[in-house]
């Protein structure tokens, strides 16, 4: 489960950076309720310094920002007494602080080192934004972010009180920033022909986040300001004015690409008019379209999700590299991706999560060491996406690090059903065997456990099984001969979720 | 005085009574000759630091203050070296003026840098003869420094408002 949101984030760092107070300072001159140096609220537009002012701050007997220069009243901060006293402000430049580490994380693609360990360190967005705000991308003398990702964590970069760049990503792992998610529409004809000069609009939870025209490759700029979970809408100009709604859908991740198809545009239009200057065309065709269908596009060359129109319709038309396999298939996948590899891994095995999806898919091991298949490596949840990936049952690497608190979530997003929540015709479940083959267990911890466990019931040449990183032949919470049951062991059952 | 304090007061056997710490203004009982906007417009550091003062006010070092703050350390830092550092590098308040049994003393909160929620320190200098008690939040228990007294120990677990429950050790 996620720890909340960018207010549940800064909550969690004004505790650590600031205790309890807004109006304070340190003695190296850093203010308020997020310690920011002179730098940082330069660039955040609130603080000019002088002209004589280091951007480095002032070194006297020791480093120290002084604050010579004006304060520009941006968000009402006149100076600094004014943004030490006001408990809104501080938490605005905090929010557009949060935005810029975000796009230094994009900007450094640092986010393609989410959900891989990476020294003892299960990186998250916000873990990487935590650390970011603790060290920076940092330099040769002064290793930071950069350094602990190109020495997997290696160069764990310290401040000047011995805090871990690593100890900071941990404790901000898991918060939902929302601040990362981008997204860019392309518009193509039915012979996937872009469609230039198109107006259109995008809303997130009825707020408008993109509003622009598509360039001469059909595609528009890339756009934010939405969370994954939000219903997207797309709407296009019509030819009497206004906007038509053509497309809604739920943004299941991001970064993403929204394809979107119109079979009408090419029978209406010459599309050699597009190849003219922008902003002198015609489009009349486009506003004769019916519906636009549209394709969602997570990773290249992966399968979709469904996704439908307006209208309800399946829409998913653009060729996908590999289709979807039946059901029964993937179960099968599934299975055998997973029996196979609980007889390889090691603890604290370094496992790439998208490149390990890849290897399965072509046929090879996970991990080349060798082990019992019964042994756990704890690596259950990575696994368990790992496979069910491969298999073609999810289209995204899963997200989070402790099943417990994110698989149920992260399944629910995927268009898995809870038979938890929706028991069949035979009542509840009494075990977690009793699930159908193909049905990932999520459980809950009744210890002090960080992780709780995840599997997936198996049949194993016709013997009822479980597996993650490792294959047992009883659920993690029963003991052998003592019958079934959804509570013991230090767990219990949090979901059984499957998927038609 | 809030329901935690009261708690607190009581579950260290002191009366409500005759002890609640007002907000005091600068007139209020003020020792003489001292200039109470010297504390409470500075920073603790800048009462610390030789040359720690911000901006361009004149120089807050206090020296008689930061010999109390010393003394008021030394039984954590004689064991711990790199205390003083440490505790000195995070973020302190300005000094707020209270007043207990007609005594003037000014508070200020420090943190370590990081942890401050870990790592926390409120003390309280009775400016007419410079007396400094404190409350060291530190490894999820309290640690009194300065021998303070059971209203004054009341006040400082108040004003810094920490406690097992309400940290990270719950």
């Amino acid at each position: 489960m996620s720890k909340g949101n960018v207010n549940d984030f800064l909550k969690a760092l004004f505790a650590r950076e600031g205790g309890a107070f807004i109006g304070i300072i340190n003695s190296h001159g850093f203010i308020g309720k997020y310690q920011f140096g002179e730098p940082a609220l330069t660039d955040l537009g609130y603080y000019k310094p002088a002209d004589n002012d280091s951007p480095y701050g002032h070194i006297g007997h020791k480093f120290k920002y002084m604050w010579p220069g004006a304060w520009t009243g941006l968000d009402g901060a006149t100076s600094m007494d004014v943004f030490l006293a006001s408990d809104d402000i501080q938490d605005r430049a905090a929010k557009r602080w949060i935005a810029l580490l975000c796009k230094e994380l994009h900007r450094h693609k640092l986010e393609r080192f989410e959900g891989k360990n990476v020294g003892g360190v299960d990186v998250t967005e916000s873990g990487i934004i935590a650390a970011l705000h603790l060290k920076g991308l940092g330099n040769k003398k002064n290793p930071g972010v950069l350094a602990f990702f190109s020495s997997n964590g290696a160069e764990d970069g310290v401040d000047a009180n011995g805090t871990r760049l690593s100890s900071y990503m941990k404790k901000f792992s898991d918060y939902d920033l929302g601040c990362c998610e981008r997204a860019a529409v392309t518009v193509v004809d039915r012979n996937h022909e872009p469609i230039a000069g198109l107006k259109l609009k995008v809303h997130a939870k009825g707020k408008e986040v993109y509003s622009g025209t598509t360039d001469a490759k059909g595609k528009t700029k890339v756009f934010k300001k939405f969370c994954v979970g939000d219903e997207l809408k797309v709407f296009v100009e019509k030819l009497e004015g206004g906007f038509k709604e053509v497309a809604s859908f739920v943004a299941e991740s991001t970064p993403m690409s929204i394809g979107l198809i119109s079979p009408k545009i090419l029978a209406d239009m010459v599309f050699e008019k597009h190849q003219a200057a922008p902003g002198a065309h015609e489009y009349k065709g486009i506003h004769k379209a019916k519906h636009h269908r549209v394709h969602h596009h997570r990773h290249p060359h992966q399968t979709s999700g469904l996704v439908r129109d307006q209208h309800g319709h399946p829409a998913s038309v653009l060729p996908a590299a590999n289709p979807p396999p039946p059901v029964a298939d993937k179960i099968d996948s599934l299975q055998k991706i997973l029996i196979n590899n609980t007889h390889y891994g090691k603890h604290g095995a370094v496992i790439d999560g998208l490149s390990a999806v890849k290897k399965c898919r072509a046929g090879k091991e996970i991990c080349t060491a060798k082990k019992n298949p019964t042994l756990s490596t704890g690596q259950c949840y990575k696994y368990v996406k790992i496979a069910l990936q491969a298999s073609g049952f999810v289209d995204e690497y899963l997200s989070g690090v402790a099943p417990k608190d994110s698989a149920n979530n992260a399944l629910k997003r995927q268009g898995y059903t809870n038979l938890l929540d929706n028991p069949g015709p035979n009542g509840p479940l009494q075990s977690p065997m009793d699930a159908p083959v193909g049905a990932v267990i999520v459980y809950g911890v009744t210890d002090k456990s960080s992780y709780g466990h995840i599997e997936v019931r198996v049949d194993d040449k016709g013997t009822p099984k479980v597996a993650s990183d490792y294959l047992s032949d009883h659920a993690r919470t029963e003991v052998p001969g003592q019958g079934k049951s959804m509570r013991g062991r230090n767990r219990f059952v949090l979901g059984i979720w499957v998927k038609d | 005085m809030s329901a935690v304090a009261a708690a607190l007061a009581l579950s260290v056997g002191v009366s409500q009574c005759g002890f609640a710490a007002d907000t005091a203004t600068p007139s209020q009982g003020a020792a003489q000759g001292v200039n109470i906007e010297h504390y409470t417009d500075s920073y603790l550091f800048e009462l610390l630091e030789p040359y720690g003062t911000m901006g361009n006010k004149p120089n807050q070092y206090d020296k008689k203050y930061a010999n109390s703050f010393k003394k008021l350390l030394y039984p954590i830092a004689v064991h711990d070296k790199k205390f003083m550092g440490r505790i000195t590098s995070g973020p302190t308040t300005k000094g707020e003026l209270l007043t207990i049994d007609g005594d003037q003393y000014v508070m200020h909160h420090i943190c370590e840098e990081t942890i401050c929620n870990e790592v926390n320190l409120v003390v309280m200098y009775r400016i007419k003869d410079g007396r400094m008690i404190g409350r060291l939040w530190q490894k999820c228990s309290e640690i009194l420094l300065g021998d303070p007294l059971s209203q004054e120990v009341s006040v400082l677990r108040d004003k810094q408002g920490i406690t097992k429950y309400n940290s990270e050790c719950k």
